[in-house]
């Protein structure tokens, strides 16, 4: 890894630096597109564009803390049907570029021709936060230096206050924060096509030693992470265990299929639940109630999130999309996080760690789960 | 005209290889067996080297599967084509092959198997208990008894030796099955064709008196050792020291006990792998126990085997080469005294708690018969022979051998000789039986479901157990229910038409029997339903013997609650059914052969022998293969003039096309239609092939050790026998060979199991033809398998001289000077031997090579040695995952040149059950895909255990391979898009099974 280029430059340029990098690939012809967010014309979100005129790069916002729509899903919605014949570079947060690695095994996107480029991430503002903030008068960029100084912010996505997964791993380029002091930024290549691109970047010094300050500076915040993660969970475990918890903290569910709609990982055609499976004629409803005295409608809320975490959770990235998208904040993304963590550490799969992982389940392992099933 | 029918003498695995693919090609088999329970010996082992598991259900077809019924083959088995014969014996046979009469005798059971229903009333009277051999004689049962492996019962018979006539049974049984006066049976039957697979004998230990079987009670043999750690054994697992009842610590594997002495010139193959399986248990159990394992070699030959070895020797099982003379009882200590001599002459005692010998296999005391009514010779061991190595044949036409009948065996062998011997004894059948056109059954899915039902009272067993009626009375007030009538037995013969008539009658279209054992009476009930004219499978049998009136005895409410919730959720699922009864799946009748060593020349030459046609695609210029190197064999029959009469056959085959220098270049399509690039030097060409068999064969090992490439006298035993094949070859003063080298150890750590042959066949030529000459072999362990172990003695009488080496003091070989000198340690010297040979010639082994890249190609599977994987190591041993490839010779691994033939006959055996009959039926449980909700994320892919789903890139989804699927429904829990549906399982059924047994 050390074979490739460490970089590091002034942090106050870190927004002008991207944007030179991306410029500079577009001009040299590098790369034929962009794909990064921009500022929305309200100014209180950021969306992802694809910029393919190095005129238009000054219009990105590529740190905005926010999440509109999972790149993920947009990287799916560009290349599933045909891979990228010209390169495109995408700026992505590390839950996207792992849900993307989780759809590309999926077979729902293909990397051919992407110049991944990611960061190390302290998080993201949900979209309506993000609009306050915002509105308020407040830089949500000011709030990421507080971040990376080690203070917690209450405002900050619960997943994200407990992720342990915010440095990027499987990408061309990540923009470093961890290992380097408040006034400054770095770029390091994890591949040659990242070496090559960087060649690009005109300014910048050699970041000598960076190996060694950045693991300990990443494992730190990843303890941190961790440690706040496991009181989330520790938490949360509380609230949902048992059906009558579960019932519980559902019952704000509207089933409106948001979370689902959002979800990267959710790719179905048409999602199970919205198909004709569920459509009954009027005696099953009138058999159902009669059998318990009554009935919850519409009959399928729970059941709805049950199925959903039963196929997507080996899965799940824990980019926290769903809970941005419930309009009765309902903790989908943490109950999710919670029960997609502890699946996949039973089989030892990290959704979206590595593409050589073949997706849970297309597996069968023998020797598996004994204290369920006995020998 | 030639009977199409065939007799298979035999129901142990060979010979239950044999018939299953008989059957599956299209021919009738009788199978009879002695015993008054099919399986032979396997039926007492539940677990299998190298897998740890049984499999053995693997062996069923897995085209037409649902034909030959699908489940536990150590609980029952049935075929439409096959004839099961119990305590049936072979008396004469006569005419000749095509049109053999035989004639047959039937010993008396005293239970009528059709009437009995297998309640155990019989059981509960008898007075007699006699030891019960099904369980090493660890445990009693009653003169009438039934075997129960895994708890599921058959039809019960009468031990006539034991029975004291009392006719207490006669009382008890409530369908009036057992007959005291029963007699033997004496009948003919005319066949094309004789398969014997008569199989073996366990040795009988009270031979060996020094070992104190049957004297001290904690000698024990390696199959009661297997009964004793069974869950199904005498002690429900418990093992525990026989004398005191107390934990056993330390425990002792004998080998070879009844193989490879002056009375038994053999080895028998599996006892190795057998005790290292249930050393390997043991430590499981608690590893703590001391276990050992005195070994004279330690013959781990078998693919896969050695790896086994080395997890054993890693949980610490401990291996001593040795002999051990006797086994001695120490009254004070309670302990037994094993005496045993090492390696080094030392005689040393140690006291251990329990022995275990592992007893051989022998020949079957019906060998001596079978010789004498079939005019076959035994060899001096007692083991009937075929014409010659390579073949299942006999002298006598129309007769072939398989299985340890013609010699010891383990598993895989048996199983390709069984599967060879069916594809010999095919030639003389007429066939294929085709069945009658039927009128095909009316589309009854499209009518409104009118579900009848059976409640079987079996007798009072389940009505006697739960209120049958009020089940009725609720079942009754449903819509779609039409009728639920009470049966007193459902599965007895006169009870048949009167099913029928009602079904009839009333015009339901569907129909629930709730009865018992489905794996036992689904053809029963299949029948029923088409002479009512329904579809056969618009029907379900729930068991609400076995899954509630026997396990919920003590609690009758819940036991009624269970079968309401059962039956309901049985008639649900059929109201959903909409399953078409079986289509037709054609075949193209063209295979290719990939490989023109002997592998695909002998599979070829099979195939073409039937009248298929074969493209024989060799990569290389000429035929021949690795064979071509050979020259000398064991049992001295010459390897050249074998290679040019197969080649010479092959060539002049009107049913075979050569293409030499030729190479597959691409796939598509699956079993039935491959379509198939083919590269030849002019062109490419693309073909249609209903299957193919790869024999793509190995490649020797290079060698870097032991001096070779820096000495000329250091060779490779290919090499040597090229020098030994040129007349004009001096004498040598010394020969020394060394074996495995490179093999069982580092990156090689599998035996490549020819090498000892050869090295014999050479050592034993130069000892033949000059005398004089010395030759020393240096060997971990000899792998003389089975008969080839006659060799090794032979050799050891003509002088050569064998001294064992071990991997942490291997010969060390110097070549500096005119002749090279090696070094090695002489175990009874105790010191170094220094040698200066003129040759030192080194076995090198096999390993894998896949120049054409047909692995890629056809999506094989390798072991972790490099080798092809087979579907099933021990069961299926020529099948490779996918349906419709089939695997022989070195490519699946090293091997001898006997079993590379008997392989690829094999490989042609299965290939025929696809290929003869030209077209299959499908099952109606099939997996299919909705183009418009699939989004190709390809999870079902790799999912598929049968290969039987791969995306259609032109289509854009995926698709499934009608052929392949097996309706497993694996595909429809990976989905998470329900794109896949599984018929007679769709989603709509599943909900109201749901329902109807939530709700009541």
């Amino acid at each position: 890894m050390a074979s490739h280029k460490w970089i590091k430059f002034p942090a106050e340029n870190r927004d002008a630096v991207v944007k030179e990098l991306l410029k500079s690939l577009l001009e040299k012809g590098v790369v034929s597109g962009v794909v990064a967010p921009s500022t929305l014309p309200s100014g209180a979100s950021a969306a992802q564009s694809l910029i393919t005129d190095p005129a238009m790069i000054d219009q990105l916002n590529p740190f905005a803390p926010v999440m509109a729509v999972s790149t993920a899903k947009i990287l799916s919605q560009m290349t599933r049907i045909k891979p990228m014949t010209k390169k495109v570079a995408v700026l992505l947060r590390p839950c996207e570029l792992r849900a993307t690695i989780e759809l590309t095994k999926l077979k729902q996107a293909n990397l051919e021709n992407l110049l991944l480029i990611s960061m190390d991430c302290a998080g993201a503002f949900s979209v309506k936060t993000y609009a306050s903030l915002v509105q308020e008068g407040e830089d949500p960029m000011g709030l990421e230096a507080k971040l990376f100084g080690g203070e917690e912010d209450p405002l900050l996505r619960p997943v994200c206050q407990g992720c342990e997964w915010s440095v990027p791993e499987n990408c061309d380029i990540v923009i470093a924060k961890h290992g380097l002091g408040a006034d400054q930024y770095g770029c390091i290549a994890l591949t040659d096509q990242g070496d090559e691109a960087l060649g690009v970047v005109g300014n910048g010094e050699a970041w000598e030693g960076g190996e060694e300050a950045r693991n300990t500076a990443v494992q730190k915040w990843n303890e941190a992470k961790i440690a706040k993660r496991d009181a989330q969970f520790a938490e949360l475990k509380e609230k949902v265990s048992g059906i009558d918890n579960l019932l519980k903290i559902y019952a704000m569910c509207i089933n409106c299929h948001n979370c689902m709609t959002v979800c990267p990982i959710c790719f179905c055609k048409e999602c199970f639940f919205n198909s004709a499976v569920f459509e009954f004629e009027s005696d099953r409803f009138m058999d159902w109630s009669g059998a318990k005295g009554g009935l919850r409608l519409p009959t399928d809320t729970l059941l709805f999130h049950i199925g959903r975490m039963n196929h997507m959770s080996t899965s799940c990235v824990a980019c926290g999309m769903c809970q941005d998208a419930c309009p009765n904040e309902v903790p989908v993304a943490q109950i999710f996080k919670m029960v997609g963590y502890n699946t996949q550490k039973r089989f030892d799969y990290v959704a979206g760690r590595s593409l050589d992982e073949p997706v849970l389940l297309t597996q069968f392992r023998e020797d598996e789960l004994h204290e369920i099933g006995g020998e | 005209m030639a009977s199409n029918r065939v007799l298979v003498v035999g129901s142990g695995v060979s010979g239950w290889a044999a018939a299953l693919n008989l059957a599956s090609s299209g021919v009738h088999v009788s199978l009879i067996e002695q015993a008054p329970f099919l399986g032979g010996t396997l039926a007492q082992i539940e677990r299998q080297f190298p897998t740890n598991r049984c499999l053995m259900c693997t062996m069923l077809p897995v085209t037409e599967r649902v034909e030959a019924g699908e489940f536990c083959l150590r609980r029952d088995f049935y075929h439409p084509l096959i004839d099961v014969h119990l305590q049936t014996t072979l008396k004469k046979v006569e005419g000749e092959a095509g049109k053999f009469t035989v004639s047959l005798e039937t010993a008396p059971r005293y239970v009528n198997e059709e009437a009995c229903t297998a309640c155990g009333k019989c059981e509960e009277v008898c007075p007699v208990e006699t030891p019960d051999p099904f369980n090493g004689n660890l445990s009693t049962r009653k003169a009438i008894y039934t075997r129960v492996p895994s708890g599921i019962p058959h039809a019960y018979c009468i031990d006539a030796d034991a029975c004291t006539r009392c006719g207490r049974c006669v009382d008890a049984c409530p369908t009036q099955a057992v007959d005291l006066n029963q007699t033997p049976e004496s009948w003919e039957l005319e066949v094309a064709s004789v398969v014997v697979a008569a199989g073996f004998d366990l040795f009988d230990a009270t031979q060996l008196m020094q070992y104190g079987w049957g004297r001290y009670p904690d000698v024990l043999t390696s199959l009661q050792l297997e009964r004793l750690l069974s869950e199904t054994g005498p002690t429900g697992g418990v093992w525990t020291r026989q004398a005191t009842g107390d934990a056993v610590k330390k425990l002792a594997f004998i080998q070879c006990v009844g193989s490879r002495d002056l009375n038994h010139p053999y080895c028998s193959s599996a006892c190795c792998m057998i005790a290292l399986k249930e050393a390997m248990f043991v430590k499981e159990k608690n590893p703590d126990i001391e276990t050992t394992l005195y070994y004279m070699d330690l013959r781990d030959f078998g693919k896969g085997y050695h790896r086994y070895r080395e997890k054993a020797a890693e949980m610490g099982v401990r291996f001593v080469a040795s002999r051990v003379p006797d086994v001695k009882y120490n009254p004070r200590t309670r302990a037994l005294m094993i005496r045993y001599i090492g390696e080094d002459g030392d005689v040393t005692e140690e006291a251990v708690d329990q022995v275990i010998l592992s007893v051989g296999q022998s020949p079957s005391d019906r060998s001596g018969t079978l010789a004498g009514l079939l005019g076959l010779e035994r060899d001096e061991g007692g083991y009937l022979m075929p014409t010659g190595l390579n073949t299942t044949a006999t002298k006598r036409e129309g007769v072939y051998l398989c299985g340890s009948v013609r010699e010891p065996k383990d598993i895989p062998d048996a199983i390709c000789e069984g599967e060879a011997a069916a594809a010999q004894a095919l030639r003389w059948a007429e066939g294929p039986v085709v069945e009658a056109e039927k009128a095909p059954a009316p589309n009854v899915a499209l009518e409104p479901p009118k579900v009848g039902v059976f409640l079987c009272q079996c007798g009072g067993e389940v009505s006697g157990r739960l209120d049958l009626s009020v089940l009725a009375k609720e079942l009754q007030e449903r819509e779609d229910v039409a009728f639920v009538d009470e049966v007193e037995y459902l599965c007895l013969k006169n009870t048949g038409p009167q099913l029928v008539k009602r079904v009839k009658e009333s015009g339901v279209n569907r129909v629930v029997f709730a009865a018992c054992a489905p794996y036992r009476y689904e053809r029963l009930f299949r029948d029923i339903m088409k002479e009512a004219g329904l579809p056969e499978n618009f029907m379900d049998i729930p068991c609400i013997r076995e899954q509630v009136a026997w396990v919920h005895e003590a609690d009758r409410e819940a036991a009624g609650r269970k079968a309401g919730a059962m039956v309901r959720a049985a008639v649900g699922r059929l109201t959903g059914e909409i399953a078409k009864s079986h289509a037709t799946y054609p075949v193209t009748g063209k295979m290719l052969v990939i490989g023109g060593g002997v592998a695909g020349l002998t599979a070829s030459q099979a195939l073409a022998s039937q009248g298929v046609a074969v493209d024989l695609v060799e990569i290389g210029e000429t035929l021949g293969g690795n064979f071509k190197d050979t020259h000398y064999l064991l049992g001295g029959s010459d390897p050249q003039s074998l290679l040019d009469e197969l080649i010479q056959a092959v060539q002049s085959s009107e049913h075979i096309r050569v293409l030499t220098q030729s190479r597959v270049v691409s796939r598509e399509g699956s079993l039935g239609r491959f379509v198939v690039d083919i590269q030849t030097p002019e062109e490419t060409l693309k073909e249609v092939y209903g299957g193919i068999i790869i024999a793509t064969g190995a490649k020797e090992r290079e060698v870097a050790e032991y001096g070779y490439g820096q000495h000329p006298g250091v060779v490779t035993m290919r090499e040597f026998g090229e020098r030994l094949s040129d007349p004009s070859m001096p004498a040598p003063e010394h020969v020394v060979m060394i074996q495995c080298v490179g093999s069982r150890e580092g990156d090689h750590p599998y035996c490549s199991r020819f090498c000892c042959s050869r090295a014999l066949a050479h050592a034993m030529e130069v000892k033949q033809r000059w005398p004089e000459s010395q030759v020393t072999v240096l060997f971990r362990d000899i792998m003389t398998y089975g008969n080839r172990e006659r060799a090794y003695t032979e050799a050891r009488e003509m002088g050569i001289h064998f001294f064992r080496y071990t991997l942490e003091s291997k010969p060390v070989v110097e070549t500096g000077g005119d002749r090279c000198t090696i070094r090695f340690t002489d175990p009874v010297l105790k010191g170094s031997v220094s040698l200066t040979p003129d040759f030192i010639v080194l076995s090198n082994g096999a390993e894998p090579d896949d120049t054409g890249g047909v692995g890629e190609i056809f999506g094989l599977e390798t072991t972790p040695d490099g080798f092809f994987g087979e579907a099933e190591v021990k069961f299926r041993p020529v099948d490779a995952p996918e349906g419709g490839i089939w695997l022989c010779g070195l490519a699946l691994g090293p091997k001898n040149v006997n079993e590379v033939m008997v392989q690829a006959e094999a490989a042609a055996a299965r290939a025929l059950t696809v290929l003869r009959k030209q077209s299959f039926q499908l099952p109606h449980v099939k997996a299919w895909v909705s183009p418009r909700r699939c989004s190709a994320c390809e999870m079902c892919v790799p999912a598929c255990p049968y290969s039987a789903r791969a995306k259609d890139e032109d289509l854009g989804y995926v698709v499934v391979r009608e052929a392949l699927c097996q309706g497993c429904g694996v595909c429809t829990t990976v989905c998470p898009n329900n794109a896949v549906k599984l018929i007679s399982y769709q989603e709509n059924q599943i909900f109201s099974m749901i329902d109807r047994m939530a709700l009541g």
